[in-house]
C-alpha cells in the first residue's frame, strides 16, 4: 500500500511531462503539381480546346482581376522584411570587416552581408527609447541595441497570421491608420525557414480574407475564403526578390470579385513584377494530374499552349487565342478552331 | 585528429590510475571499521535504493529525507548555492519510490522539477524549467557485488524575457533529452565500495527556440530548431569509490568524456573539461 502511495505521488510529479515534445508542421507534397507544369502530358486538340477553353478564360479572368495571389505574396514578402531585419548583418571588408551593419553604407569599402544568424528580442538598453524593440543602434537614441537570443543558422517554422485590410477605401488615404479588424477576415500561412531563407513551400488558410483591388481609378471589393499552398522555385534568402520569383500556386476556397462568387480548385503560375504573366495548368484527365497541360498568358505569341508535344526549354507547343476561338502555329496559320 | 585521440587516451589513462592508487589506499583500511556498507545502507545516487522513513542524508551535493520507506524526497544543493552566488535561487525537489524490493531485485520511479532564471542584463534574463523522470532497477548479485541499471528522461524549457515593460516574453527553448546509466558496485571491504558507472544520452531532441517577429500585422510566430548533434551520443566511463563510516561517506570518482551535472539533470559535452568526467560527494546519514 505504501509502494502504491509513493508510486502515484513520484507519477503525479511527472505527468507534466506528456506535453513536452516539441514538433513541426510538415509541408503539402507539390512535387506531383511541380512535375505537371514540368512535363505536361495530354495532346491539346480541336476537342480538348472545345470543352476546357471556356473554363480556362474563366479561372484566367477571376484569378487576375482579383489579385488574390498579390495579397497572399503581399504577406510573405513583409514577413521576409521582418525576417531579413531581425537577421544578424556583418561587414565583409574595409574598414569595418567583421563589425556588426545594418546597410552596405555601414561598411566603408565593404558590403553588408548576412551570416544567417537571427537575433530574437534585442532592445534598447538605455535612451528614449529604453526597453522597446529595436533592430540596430540607430532605433535607440542615446543607446545601444543588444540582449535577446541569437539563433544560428536556424532551421523551422514561422507562423504567420495577416488580418485582411478589408473594403474600407479610406485605407488608400494618405496617412491612414488603422487597428487591423479580424472582422475582415484572415490569412494564417506556415513557411519554412532553412538555413536561415524561407522555405519554397508556404502553405494555409484564408478566412474569408477582405480587400480592395484598386483598378482603373476603380476599387472593387474582392475576398477569398479557402485553402492556400504554393511554391516559391527554390529556398529564398531574406534579401531576396520575391516579385521576380515565378511562384506556382494552389488554391481551393471561393473567389468573390466585385459581387460575384466564383469557385476556385487550380494551379496557376504568377511573377508579381509581371501581372500580365499567367499560367493555367490545366487537368483533363481521370485522376487528377494523370493528363494536363499548359495555358500560358502574357508570352510571345499572347497566349500558348505547352502540351506533351512542346519542344524542349520551349514555352509553348503552340499559340492560341481564346477570344477568337483557334490555335496556330508560330506563323500565324491556324491549326484548328473550336 | 590523432594528437586528440591521443589526448584522450592519455586522460583515460589517468583517470583509470587515480582510481587503482585510490583503491589501493583504500585496501590498506582495516576491513574491522564499523559496518557501513550494510544490507540496510545502501548508495542512493545512481539505483533504485531509496532513504527508510525518518531516514535524512545531508551532503555536499544533496539533501535528502526519508517520508516513507519507499519514499524519497530530495533537494539538491548546487542549483541553490550557485543560485545564491548568481543572486537568484533554483529551487527543486525530487521524489523517488522504491515500489519494489524482493529478494534480489529493486525497482524506482523518480520525478522531480529544477527551476531558475539567470539574470544577462538588466533588461533581459533567461528562465529554465526541467523536469526528470526516471525509473532504475538494482540487482544483488550476492553480499558484495550489486549492478544498477536505469534511464531518466529531462525535459527542458526556458525563456528569455526581454522586459519591454515588464513582460514580454521574447523567446522560449524546449529540449528533451534521454540518458541511460548502469553501475556495477562491488564492495570491497565494509568502509569501500568501488564502482563503475557508464552513463550515454541515445537520444536528443533538437532544441527549439520560439519567439516572434516584431511586426504587428501581420504577426510572425517562429519555432526554430537548433541542433543538438554535439551531445547526441554523448557519454561517460567512471570508475569511483564510496567510503562509508559510521555516518559520514565520501563518493569520488574520475571518468572520462562528458560531464553528467549532477543536480542540474545535464550534460556538457567532454571538449568543455577536456573529457575529465569529475564524481564527488560528501555526505552523512542518521
Amino acid at each position: 500500500m505504501k509502494a502504491a502511495t509513493s508510486f502515484l505521488a513520484v507519477l503525479a510529479l511527472a505527468a507534466p511531462l506528456s506535453s513536452c515534445a516539441p514538433s513541426f508542421d510538415t509541408p503539402p507534397d507539390l512535387q506531383p503539381l511541380l512535375q505537371a507544369y514540368a512535363q505536361p502530358t495530354a495532346v491539346v486538340g480541336e476537342q480538348i480546346m472545345s470543352e476546357w477553353a471556356d473554363e480556362i478564360a474563366k479561372a484566367a479572368e477571376e484569378i487576375q482581376d482579383s489579385e488574390i495571389f498579390e495579397e497572399i505574396l503581399q504577406v510573405i514578402i513583409d514577413v521576409q522584411l521582418e525576417l531579413d531585419a531581425a537577421t544578424v548583418k556583418t561587414c565583409s571588408g574595409g574598414a569595418m570587416n567583421g563589425s556588426d551593419c545594418s546597410a552596405d553604407a555601414d561598411c566603408p569599402d565593404g558590403t553588408c552581408v548576412s551570416t544567417g544568424d537571427v537575433v530574437l528580442g534585442e532592445i534598447c538598453d538605455a535612451g528614449t527609447n529604453k526597453g522597446n524593440d529595436c533592430v540596430d543602434d540607430a532605433d535607440c537614441p542615446g543607446g545601444t541595441c543588444g540582449g535577446g537570443v541569437v539563433v544560428p543558422t536556424p532551421t523551422g517554422q514561422i507562423q504567420v497570421n495577416y488580418i485582411c485590410p478589408g473594403w474600407d477605401e479610406s485605407q488608400f488615404d494618405p496617412g491612414y491608420e488603422a487597428e487591423p479588424d479580424p472582422a475582415n477576415g484572415t490569412i494564417n500561412l506556415t513557411m519554412t525557414l532553412d538555413s536561415g531563407g524561407i522555405g519554397r513551400v508556404v502553405w494555409g488558410t484564408a478566412d474569408n480574407c477582405l480587400y480592395l483591388v484598386p483598378t482603373g481609378g476603380e476599387n472593387f471589393q474582392a475576398s477569398y475564403d479557402g485553402g492556400i499552398a504554393l511554391d516559391l522555385g527554390d529556398s529564398v534568402s531574406p534579401s531576396e526578390d520575391i516579385t521576380r520569383l515565378i511562384v506556382t500556386f494552389l488554391l481551393e476556397g471561393d473567389i468573390g470579385f466585385d459581387g460575384d462568387p466564383y469557385r476556385i480548385n487550380q494551379s496557376f503560375r504568377v511573377r508579381l513584377e509581371n501581372t500580365a504573366f499567367l499560367v493555367i495548368l490545366v487537368d483533363v484527365g481521370d485522376p487528377a494530374l494523370s493528363k494536363t497541360f499548359n495555358y500560358v498568358f502574357a508570352v510571345t505569341p499572347a497566349q500558348c499552349v505547352r502540351d506533351v508535344n512542346a519542344p524542349p526549354e520551349s514555352p509553348c507547343t503552340f499559340g492560341c487565342s481564346l477570344e477568337e476561338s483557334r490555335c496556330f502555329d508560330k506563323d500565324g496559320n491556324t491549326l484548328f478552331f473550336w | 585528429m590523432f594528437r586528440q585521440r591521443r589526448q584522450h587516451a592519455l586522460l583515460l589513462v589517468a583517470a583509470l590510475l587515480l582510481a587503482g592508487l585510490t583503491s589501493a589506499g583504500m585496501g590498506l583500511h582495516p576491513s574491522s571499521a564499523r559496518a557501513y556498507h550494510t544490507y540496510e545502507e545502501r548508495l542512493l545516487d545512481t539505483t533504485a535504493y531509496s532513504l527508510q522513513r525518518r531516514r535524512v542524508r545531508l551532503g555536499l551535493m544533496n539533501l535528502s529525507y526519508g517520508i516513507l520507506d519507499q519514499l524519497q524526497v530530495t533537494t539538491y544543493t548546487m542549483p541553490w548555492l550557485l543560485g545564491m552566488i548568481f543572486q537568484t535561487v533554483a529551487p527543486n525537489l525530487e521524489l523517488k519510490s522504491t515500489f519494489y524490493d524482493r529478494k534480489r531485485l529493486a525497482l524506482s520511479v523518480s520525478a522531480g522539477f529544477l527551476t531558475g532564471t539567470i539574470q544577462q542584463t538588466d533588461d533581459s534574463r533567461v528562465r529554465y524549467f526541467l523536469m526528470p523522470i526516471a525509473f532504475a532497477a538494482s540487482v544483488r548479485i550476492n553480499s558484495d557485488v550489486s549492478v544498477h541499471l536505469g534511464t531518466r528522461f529531462t525535459a527542458v524549457t526556458g525563456g528569455a524575457d526581454a522586459q519591454s515593460g515588464g513582460d514580454q516574453i521574447e523567446g522560449a527553448l524546449v529540449i528533451d533529452f534521454m540518458q541511460l546509466y548502469a553501475m556495477a558496485e562491488w564492495r570491497l571491504s565494509r568502509v569501500v565500495a568501488f564502482t563503475f558507472t557508464l552513463r550515454w544520452v541515445p537520444y536528443v531532441s533538437d532544441a527549439v527556440v520560439n519567439g516572434s517577429l516584431s511586426g504587428t500585422n501581420p504577426t510572425a510566430d517562429l519555432r526554430l530548431a537548433v541542433n543538438t548533434e554535439d551531445l547526441k551520443n554523448a557519454f561517460a566511463v567512471v570508475p569511483g569509490f564510496v567510503f562509508s563510516w559510521e555516518r559520514a561517506n565520501i563518493r569520488l570518482g574520475v571518468g572520462y568524456s562528458s560531464f553528467f551535472v549532477d543536480g542540474f539533470y545535464l550534460v556538457l559535452p567532454g571538449d568543455v573539461l577536456h573529457n575529465i568526467s569529475p564524481e564527488f560527494d560528501v555526505f552523512v546519514r542518521f
